[in-house]
């Protein structure tokens, strides 16, 4: 029961850790971003692209049970959170799929399937340039 | 505002982990608990970690967890009277006590402390203004509306947040902050939280603060807040450079005292733990104790002053430490009573002395006048005579009599006038001359000085000692008698001096005329023999183991070594002979050969000290022509010797032989010439003397001698032999001849009578001018016994008359 969150309180903004807290992993065919979301409506969370950001906000609220007393502790960071990373050149923003699990949202960014070289095709325009 | 970033993980985060959360539209109002703050601000975006204490504030946070924890914190106008912090935060709260800004917060973290109070993290959202103070629940509630900010894009404000970055940049470098405080700073993209931000991390007054809260323009805030910077920027500046001068400083000190330290250290680990301040302490101890002129205290004060500031282990230090010690061992004003009961004193003179009277006498009158003037001055006394005559030891007795303490210094062949005024302090191992050493050692201000040996004083280009010794030793000057170390006068007026010599030949004038001349002239047999009894004897017969039952020798036997083994004035080969005659007793009664008393008879002293060494010269048995009997003084005591004559044909001319000095040459022509010139009237046929070399000889040749006084000895040797008449062997003489013929006087008569009469000499003519000196020497019960006929005589004609046999005309 020691106070140790404000044995060593953040001396300013900016130091508090970020919330949610994400992890990253690179796989095979992509990307997987792990997002630490327990206790959090799922219908309260949007997770968009734009521009390959990636954004995830959302907000958490305490849930109190009826006949909640006093709240002896709060360490919990509730309230509005937004989360927005830049995702590499070679996604597939298409394919972005996002699920929940045991109270994490796994984001999947999957790469772009390498395709080769591809032949352009080239239109001739003849009469512009003699003109 | 698209990092280009393609890191491994390729995906990365900017930088606002925390969204805005506006939660009051422009325009709007809302009603929200209302936490006061107390000497603090709270600024949007910034965290503000706060304690809630007092029933009133601790509801309204509980109420608050259960919503949306939001609040509003407006700080509280310090009280006029504030006095007790609990007083006044119990005190109603009213909407004129708080500052018209507040922000508006969210309370992120929360804990409750086991005494009811609660720690708090709040963030600020938001600047708001108050506009309704509603004071009618359990807490206090505030009607706010947001307060806009305008923020104009301008190039001042692009300036202003350049050289505000600046400013801070270099206090944060100057103030040792966190570097990281500057790094965020810098991430920070709108103007409006930069200022925020900067003044939250400044040290302000909190009016200052308020003042940064309550400008809604960025502009305006930008350039309050670089205002501020630049003055806490200036603050630290001349923080440090105090702070560097003072380092400065103190960067000497402490390297002082850190070498100090060990310094310490060493000591004492050499076992030289001497505290250099307890010993310090204890000088200051014993001045306090010190009967010093004015002039001196303040000096010995002074150097103690000194002594405290110095580094016990410089050189400079030793020297002034000893200069305080000598200063403190001196005896100054301190004196010792005098004992100045006569009888006693005269007890203990005779108790250690036989004989010499005369200066028995001179200390009892000392005593006497000391008795009735206690004021006056110490004589100056200088004992003159041969050695081992007892001018030392009596000077101990002195003391003794006197009650006074004893000390002496010798001043044989001392040849720097140092020695006697002793050496500036400035020298390496400067110290006191002997004069001051000697009171230090006796302890006393007036104690009996002897100064032996003046007589050999030598002086070269150092200086004269004995012109040094002349301030010493004038009562008119030595009351303040300046020594070079020690600088200060010393009182030397109440000091016994005694002064001891051989001869005053060698004594300068000036110093001899200082002094009243006491002459020690030597003992007589008789006395010896007494000195023996009394004395010797009993010494060396007891440091050579034995007891009066062991060993005797009767005062003839004494008597015997006396003559026989002994040729001296004083009695210190006398004292070894009898050590010897002792020491060979002890060797007997040690290996059991005796068991009786030894009882050592004259005849027996050749078994012990060998056959006689001295042969005393005896009076001629027969009389002779041409050999006249002289008497002579010698630093070993009187003597006699022969004077013989002899006459050879020749052209008049005179021989002398025998060593003899230019006066006694000179005596030998006056004599010479006396005779010639009156021959008629002494019966010498004139012719006789013409034709003839006269050749006069005074063995043993060897012996250097001097002297007028063999003048009569010498013209009576002439008459004799040119008139044929011999002289009576048992008639001895002494006296300066003049030329006209009288007799003039001469000294050392004391020794001389005592000489004739131990060569068995009958007479002795001499200076009818001697007679007051001899008949003092020798008066009726007093001195030795003088078995002698005296001749005064005033010419040379009454002394012939009586040292020639008639021949019948």
């Amino acid at each position: 029961m020691s106070p140790r969150y404000f044995d060593h309180p953040p001396q300013r903004w900016g130091a508090e850790p970020p919330f949610p807290l994400i992890d990253v992993v690179e796989l095979e065919d992509g990307y997987l971003v792990l997002v630490e979301l327990a206790g959090v409506d799922p219908t309260a969370v949007r997770v968009t692209v734009d521009q390959r950001r990636l954004v995830i906000a959302g907000a958490r609220e305490p849930e109190l049970p009826a006949g909640s007393r006093k709240l002896l502790r709060m360490e919990l960071t509730y309230g509005p959170f937004r989360r927005s990373l830049q995702l590499p050149l070679d996604i597939d923003a298409v394919g972005i799929s996002a699920r929940w699990l045991n109270g994490m949202l796994h984001v999947h960014v999957p790469r772009q399937a390498y395709r080769g070289s591809v032949e352009v095709e080239t239109d001739e325009d003849r009469g512009s340039s003699d003109r | 505002m698209t990092p280009e970033n393609n890191d491994d993980n390729g995906i990365t985060e900017n930088n606002r982990p925390r969204p805005d959360l506006p939660p009051l539209e422009e325009g709007s109002q809302r009603v929200l608990p209302l936490l006061p703050l107390r000497g603090m601000v709270s600024y949007p975006q910034m965290l503000l970690p706060l304690n809630v204490e007092g029933e009133r504030d601790t509801t309204l946070v509980d109420r608050v967890m259960f919503g949306d924890r939001l609040l509003a914190l407006f700080t509280r106008r310090p009280a006029e009277n504030e006095t007790e912090e609990d007083d006044a935060d119990e005190a109603p709260l009213t909407g004129g006590d708080l500052h018209p800004v507040g922000t508006l917060g969210v309370v992120l973290k929360m804990l409750r402390m086991p005494d009811g109070s609660m720690r708090l993290m709040i963030q600020g959202l938001q600047r708001v203004r108050l506009e309704e103070f509603i004071a009618d629940g359990e807490y206090p509630r505030v009607r706010v509306s947001p307060l806009e900010e305008s923020e104009p894009d301008t190039v001042r404000v692009k300036a202003l947040r350049g050289s505000l970055t600046d400013i801070f940049s270099r206090v944060v470098e100057l103030s040792n902050r966190d570097e990281d405080l500057l790094v965020a700073a810098l991430n920070i993209e709108e103007n409006s939280r930069l200022a925020d931000f900067i003044a939250a991390n400044l040290n302000l007054e909190l009016e200052d603060r308020l003042r940064v809260l309550a400008t809604a323009d960025v502009q305006q805030r930008l350039e309050l807040v670089t205002k501020l910077a630049g003055r806490e920027l200036e603050v630290l500046k001349i923080g440090q450079s105090i702070q560097n001068e003072i380092s400065e400083g103190m960067n000497r000190a402490q390297r002082e005292y850190y070498l100090r330290q060990q310094l310490e250290a060493i000591r004492r680990e050499l076992g030289e733990s001497e505290q250099p301040s307890v010993e310090l302490d204890e000088l200051a101890e014993r001045m306090k104790e010190k009967k010093w002129p004015e002039s001196t205290a303040e000096k010995a004060q002074r150097e103690l002053k000194r002594l405290r500031q110095m580094n016990p282990g410089s050189a400079e230090y030793v020297v002034a430490h000893t200069y305080l010690n000598w200063l403190l061992d001196l005896p100054w004003g301190h004196c010792s009573t005098d004992r100045l009961e006569i009888e006693s004193a005269r007890r203990i003179l005779e108790e250690d002395h036989y004989g010499l009277a005369e200066i028995k006498d001179r200390i009892l009158e000392f005593l006497a006048v000391r008795k009735l003037a206690p004021q006056s001055r110490g004589p100056i006394l200088c004992f003159v005579g041969p050695p081992g005559t007892g001018k030392t030891s009596i000077g101990r007795s002195i003391a003794r009599a006197l009650g006074r303490e004893f000390t002496r210094a010798s001043l044989g062949g001392v040849h720097d006038e140092a020695e006697i005024r002793g050496h500036r302090r400035t020298y390496v191992g400067a110290l006191p001359g002997r004069i001051l050493q000697g009171l230090k050692t006796a302890g006393t201000s007036n104690p009996v000085f002897m100064l032996d040996e003046v007589d050999k004083l030598a002086s070269d280009f150092r200086g004269d000692p004995s012109s040094a010794l002349l301030e010493v030793l004038d009562p008119e000057q030595n009351d303040t008698f300046r020594d070079n170390y020690v600088e200060e006068p010393y009182d030397l007026s109440r000091v016994f001096f005694i002064t001891t010599a051989n001869t005053t030949a060698t004594v300068p004038r000036p110093l001899l005329d200082r002094m009243e001349v006491i002459e020690f002239d030597g003992y007589t047999r008789e006395e010896k023999a007494q000195i023996a009894k009394r004395y010797l004897f009993p010494r060396r017969r007891e440091a050579n183991g034995l007891t009066k039952k062991q060993l005797f020798l009767p005062i003839r036997t004494l008597r015997a070594v006396t003559d026989g083994y002994t040729r001296e004035a004083g009695v210190r080969n006398l004292e070894r002979a009898i050590g010897t005659v002792c020491r060979k007793v002890a060797r007997k009664v040690a290996a059991g050969e005796v068991e009786e008393r030894v009882v050592v008879e004259p005849a027996e002293l050749d078994e012990y000290l060998g056959a006689p060494r001295v042969k005393l010269r005896r009076r001629r048995r027969r009389d002779c022509v041409g050999l006249a009997t002289g008497l002579v003084w010698t630093p070993v005591g009187g003597e006699i010797v022969f004077v013989e004559v002899a006459a050879m044909p020749g052209k008049g001319g005179l021989i002398l032989t025998g060593q003899l000095g230019e006066v006694m040459k000179e005596s030998g022509r006056i004599a010479l010439s006396y005779v010639r010139a009156h021959a008629k009237a002494l019966g010498v046929d004139p012719d006789a003397l013409s034709d003839v070399d006269v050749h006069i000889h005074v063995p043993a040749g060897a012996v250097p001698k001097e002297g007028p006084s063999a003048g009569v000895t010498l013209t009576t040797a002439l008459v004799s032999l040119f008139t044929d008449r011999p002289v009576r062997n048992e008639v001895g003489m002494t006296g300066e001849l003049s030329l006209r013929g009288e007799v003039l006087p001469v000294g050392g008569l004391k020794s001389k009578l005592l000489a004739a009469r131990r060569a068995g000499l009958r007479e002795v003519i001499l200076p009818a001018r001697n007679r007051p000196e001899v008949e003092e020497a020798f008066s009726d019960g007093e001195g030795p016994e003088l078995d002698l006929d005296l001749h005064y005589v005033e010419r040379v004609t009454e002394a012939l008359k009586i040292a020639l046999e008639d021949d019948g005309d």
